[in-house]
């Protein structure tokens, strides 16, 4: 009886804690903005998180990058083009690349990306903090949205501007219309020129804030914008801005000192502007370098090898470019050490891509190597073309000549305005090649459609042995080599392959997103 | 007064037995070049990749055998469920009880892959995760049971509160020295290891009231009433009223029947009520932030914070209300018997799980209360005794039913009007390899959404007058069907082309008894729905050097123009290559079965055989044989069962097992 009266008790205990706001929730293990949003380390680690979104396997990481070098003439997808691992960014194939699963994955990225920038540009301002600091913060957010609005432009054309936070669930709310691409554009330079005026330079941000967007990377980028926009005149003051900037920006001796070099200086080097920062350990390491490690190789994390060099592009570079070992891996060491396999004898016989290597990581998630987005040999070039077409070749050699001396080639002279500008697009396909804008320059350049179909004229280039005599290929080698080549039927190309068409999941999802013309 | 307590300790080594690709031990057994011997002449396993460089697209570094020998995954699970309730009687007729029951569960997990698993990277890899999850009931309730003559009366009201948390810890290591300390030695790895950690919780408060009336055991009426709150809700719509009520009539019970020499029970029942539905992860109705680090400079690692997921500000219970008649009859002092009943389900405010538009940046899928569905369906149960002589009876028993499964609405009263609102149940399939499963109104939930398909181009004329529709086709390719009849094959003319859900289910057993012997059979089955053959499109496929099933044999070639399957010819023409095929109707199947669940055939040990021992001997077999027309293992199972909306998916699914036993029973 006594007990009774004690679970009573107990249980209206229980009654009574009950009441007040025992059903609330509050979750303990995430933040709510209801919370966040309140001091300075808060706007800090928003901004942290909207440059994390660049980092995802979908963005920069991979998806990013490989897509745009396999929508150009450089590389190819050496798996059949209809297993869905395989599918490569197809783009003669319009019913394929609708459904494309990197172009799917890489429409989710970029919104989140530009979603995460809004939350800051949103929140930070009402926070009260250092106005030098908040400043800088929205400067970076305003850089990195304008970063990826440009990516987005140049790849689908004119997008939905959504310069705000996401703040609602309701999907017919959601469901927004494209703008046109003039209306991104101008945001686009809008954003950068103001985080032009903020930002501080790359020489003035301490050693723990290296790889924040700086002064440099929003000008050089405008600048680049602004080439896409044949702003001659305000690309080449702003690419001459960071040229001459306080940061002593410079190449690096060697191509490949960006790259693989192992002098422990690749990332954050003096001739980096801006970089998406990986450290290596997952999920701060990025998976890029699997997609080029020859298949079943025994070097490096992924050995996927499922994209592939051109030889027609390969041949495009001269012997004596240092640019072209920086560029392409030819041989590799065999797992037993003590030999070294050659180009023709790797499973798939062509050259693979060179960059992004990193055979001594040991996990596929964790290459630790930064990925470029913008450096200065860019901006040299960025520099080049603007000057020489708004005045000309004279002023312009300089800095063209600049990129071609460190590659090891002569310096050009007495060109043209049309030959330097050819001279150019060529510089910067090589310099920049694989790096996230394969395609987009073959666009620029007006270069899309020719080169496709350059490709169905190659050489095989010449093959070594181990001791460097020359290897005569049986005729099976050849054949098989031949069998690699893409085939041209499937890169008949049009004019509205210019821009990738919008998946058809966004479709599905906002039916008052409109097809670019051309795709189903 | 009273207490239970109830301890479990259960260790479970599991396999991985479904999943799609290269995941599962199902899925690599099938894929395995069969002309790769199970290990290379080095020791390691072999996989597709090491087939000879002729397969342009080899691929896969897994084995199955691997799966097997170089991968556990052990899991130990403690479960502690104990109970302390107090009766107290305040007067003759009403009692208050109250109870408090916890039930303390936890579950380690221990999966460790070995370096020899993967072919293309040795490196080791060790998965430790650990569960805790505390369930804590109080239930108080006061009964007032009188009877007055004939009259009887129950009531009950009551009070229950419960409280849930779960929290989940877990630590990958990767890159051991050596494969002898298994996931015991984390801190061992070259790898910096990966740490995670989850907590939710949720409660949920009800009051609740029941009545029972019951005149003559004649008539019975059941009335209830129920407020609900879950904390999983959005503030201000946490709570719900869910009220039921209940009527019966024992017809057989009415003087105009008794004594009945026929009838022995016949009852009508009616009723009418609403149930709640709060399944749902917890947190969804609030806006919230994730976590997000980034590194800079020297690879410091900094904290970074960007918005998971938008409020769902009236997040709120999903309300079923349903309405059923049924009828109870039995004749023959119970020799046979039949059950009928007949409902109309009215589900509102559906719970989904749906994909945002990618503009809005937030990946994470929104769980909000969209649309209406009905269903409406029947069940008859009949069960007899055939035969009732000395030495032989035979029982038999059958049950069947129908259920029509109808979204009615989509979207939120204000927005609808649109009407051709849909929606595509977030789900992890790559757009473009399978259907979808898919939301929209007229349907059933979870239809198959994709490409309809027209068997193939069997010849060159046929290709020719199809270039028009699917520009590049080859003869031999599939031939695909413009829904829309524009002439031009395109997204637009993905259409409903199947529904997961049977038209019947239905059960058959007996039992027959022949002296000393006992022959009871089991069987049950469907009929209709369709189910995706996912696996089957998976082995199917004519690339990476993998294995395909034999009858992908008989694909099109000029000599073989009535083949079944497509050329195998890689060559894509737009909407429609061989790239769509997953995404058609061509994988879905027939669904319908029969299934032999068991068959046992028993013998009694005659009296006195084993002296005052009594026994038996048995022979039991499970899932002895499935009649039915679909291709993969099982016809019944899906393999999206935790994603709201999906059915009939077939991933790679384990075979179910046929079991034979041989038993001896002794009574003593």
């Amino acid at each position: 009886m006594k007990n009774i009266k004690y679970i009573l008790f107990l249980s209206i205990a229980i009654i009574t804690a009950g009441c007040a706001g025992f059903l609330d929730e509050v979750p303990k293990n995430s933040i709510s903005p209801v919370n966040f949003y309140k001091t300075g380390q808060d706007a800090i680690s928003a901004v942290n998180g909207a440059y994390a979104a660049l980092r995802v396997n979908d963005y920069y990481s991979r998806y990013w990058m490989t897509s745009s070098s396999l929508a150009s003439d450089g590389t190819y997808s050496r798996l059949g083009t209809t297993s869905d691992r395989g599918v490569i960014i197809h783009l003669s194939d319009a019913g394929m690349v609708v459904s494309n699963r990197y172009n799917i994955a890489i429409w989710s990225a970029v919104w989140q990306a530009v979603n995460r920038a809004n939350a800051v540009l949103d929140n930070v301002p009402n926070i009260e903090m250092d106005e030098t600091l908040k400043a800088r913060i929205l400067g970076e957010a305003k850089f990195l949205r304008a970063l990826t609005y440009f990516n987005m432009v140049r790849r689908w054309g004119g997008v939905p501007l959504i310069l705000n936070e996401t703040n609602t669930s309701d999907i017919s709310a959601l469901q927004v219309s494209r703008n046109s691409a003039d209306e991104v554009y101008s945001q686009i330079v809008k954003d950068l020129t103001e985080a032009v005026s903020v930002l501080p330079n790359i020489s003035s941000y301490g050693n723990e804030d290296i790889g924040r967007a700086s002064k440099e990377a929003a000008q050089g980028l405008l600048a680049k914008v602004q080439l896409y926009l044949k702003d001659w005149n305000n690309a080449k003051t702003n690419a001459l801005a960071v040229i001459n900037s306080p940061s002593n920006l410079d190449l690096m001796p060697d191509p490949k000192d960006n790259w693989w070099t192992g002098n422990g200086n690749v990332d954050n080097n003096v001739e980096s502007i801006f970089e998406v920062q990986y450290n290596g350990v997952s999920p701060q390491g990025h998976q890029l370098g699997n997609n080029f490690e020859p298949n079943a190789s025994g070097y490096g994390p992924g050995q996927w090898g499922t994209i592939i060099g051109s030889l027609w592009w390969y041949n495009q570079f001269e012997d004596k470019d240092k640019r072209k070992e920086a560029t392409w891996l030819t041989e590799y060491p065999a797992p037993s050490g003590d030999s070294l396999i050659q180009w023709h004898e790797f499973r798939f016989p062509v050259p693979h891509v060179n960059k992004y290597r990193d055979p001594q990581n040991k996990v596929s998630d964790g290459m630790a190597y930064n990925i470029k987005v913008l450096r200065f040999a860019d901006v040299l070039l960025t520099a080049a073309e603007a000057i020489n077409e708004s005045e000309g070749p004279g002023g312009a050699y300089e800095y063209v000549n600049r990129v071609r001396r460190r590659a090891g080639l002569d310096d050009l002279a007495s060109l043209s305005k049309e030959q330097l500008r050819d001279s150019i697009y060529l510089e910067f396909r090589k310099e920049l090649c694989f790096e996230g804008q394969d395609y987009e320059e073959l666009v620029r350049q007006g270069n899309l459609l020719k080169n496709k179909a350059a490709y169905s004229v190659y050489t095989i280039p010449p093959m070594y042995d181990d001791n460097g005599n020359v290897f005569t290929p049986p005729a099976s080698l050849i054949a098989t080599i031949k069998s690699r080549q893409p085939v041209l039927d499937n890169y008949e190309l049009n004019e509205w392959n210019t821009v990738f068409p919008l998946p058809q999941t966004a479709l599905d999802r906002n039916p008052k997103l409109t097809q670019n013309q051309g795709y189903p | 007064m009273g207490s239970s307590i109830n301890i479990s300790r259960s260790i479970n080594n599991a396999a991985e037995t479904e999943g799609e690709a290269t995941n599962s031990i199902t899925a690599t057994a099938l894929q395995m070049s069969p002309i790769l011997p199970v290990f290379l002449p080095d020791g390691t396993y072999s996989c597709n990749r090491f087939l000879p460089a002729a397969v342009p697209d080899a691929q896969g570094s897994r084995n199955p055998m691997a799966f097997i020998n170089e991968f556990s995954d052990q899991s130990v699970n403690t479960r502690v469920l104990t109970s302390l309730f107090g009766e107290y009687d305040i007067t003759e007729n009403l009692k208050l009880k109250v109870s408090v029951g916890a039930d303390l569960e936890n579950r380690d997990r221990h999966v460790y892959r070995t370096s020899k698993f993967d072919n293309i990277n040795p490196l080791n890899s060790a998965d430790v995760s650990s569960v805790d999850r505390t369930s804590l009931l109080n239930e108080n309730t006061l009964n007032y049971n009188k009877k007055f003559g004939k009259y009887g009366l129950q009531v009950l009201a009551g009070y229950t509160v419960q409280k849930e948390t779960e929290e989940y810890r877990s630590i990958g290591g990767r890159g051991f020295a050596t494969d002898i300390t298994g996931p015991y030695d984390l801190g061992a790895g070259s790898v910096v290891p990966s740490v995670n950690s989850l907590y939710a919780d949720f409660r949920i408060l009800s009051t609740l009231g029941r009545v029972n009336y019951n005149f003559d055991d004649r008539y019975l009426l059941t009335v209830t009433g129920r407020r609900d709150g879950s904390s999983k809700f959005a503030a201000g719509n946490k709570y719900a009223f869910f009220p039921s009520v209940g009527a019966a009539w024992r017809i057989s019970n009415e003087s105009f029947l008794q004594g009945s020499s026929i009838l022995s029970n016949l009852k009508l029942r009616a009723g009418w009520g609403q149930v709640g539905n709060q399944e749902l992860p917890t947190y969804r109705s609030l806006a919230l932030l994730q976590s997000d680090p980034y590194n800079f400079g020297n690879g410091t690692i900094v904290n970074g914070f960007s918005p998971l997921r938008v409020a769902v500000p009236d997040l709120t219970w999903e309300i079923t209300s349903q309405t059923n008649i049924g009828i109870d009859a039995s004749i023959l002092q119970g020799r046979f018997n039949a059950t009928f009943d007949y409902y109309i389900k009215k589900t509102k405010d559906l719970l989904l799980e749906v994909s945002l538009p990618e503009t809005s940046g937030i990946l994470d899928p929104s769980v909000q209360n969209l649309g209406e569905m009905e269903n409406i369906g029947w069940e008859l149960a009949m069960d007899g005794t055939m035969i009732r002589a000395r030495d032989l009876r035979w029982k038999l028993g059958f049950n069947i039913s129908q259920n029509r499964n109808t979204i009615t609405s989509l979207g939120k009263p204000s927005e609808v009007g649109s009407g051709d609102q849909s929606y595509l149940i977030a789900q992890p399939t790559f757009a473009g390899s399978t259907p979808r499963s898919y939301v929209t109104v007229g349907e059933s939930v979870g239809v198959f959404y994709g490409y309809k398909t027209d068997g193939l181009y069997r010849s060159q004329a046929e290709a020719d007058n199809g270039q028009q529709l699917q520009p590049g086709v080859l003869p031999g390719m599939i031939r695909y069907v413009d829904v829309n009849g524009d002439g031009v094959l395109n997204s637009a003319d993905r259409t409903i082309i199947g529904n997961p859900h049977p038209d019947f289910i239905f059960g058959i057993n007996s039992s027959l008894d022949y002296k000393n012997f006992q022959l009871r059979l089991f069987a049950q089955g469907q009929e209709g729905g369709q189910i995706y053959n996912s696996m089957r499109r998976f082995n199917s496929t004519v690339t990476r050097g993998q294995n395909v099933i034999a009858e992908r044999a008989d694909y099109w070639t000029p000599q073989n123009t009535d083949a079944v399957w497509p050329t195998p010819i890689q060559t894509p023409p737009n909407v429609g290559g061989t790239g769509n095929m997953g995404e058609s109707d061509f994988f879905l199947e027939d669904a319908s079965y029969l299934r032999m669940r068991e068959i046992t055939l028993t013998y009694n040990f005659p009296q006195d055989f084993l002296g005052k021992l009594g026994g038996s001997i048995y022979v039991t077999g499970q899932n002895l044989f499935t009649l039915t027309g679909y291709s993969g293992y099982n016809p019944d199972t899906n393999g999206r069962s935790n994603v709201r909306g999906s059915f009939g998916w077939d991933i790679s699914t384990y075979p179910l097992a046929k079991t034979t036993l041989i038993g001896v029973k002794l009574d003593f």
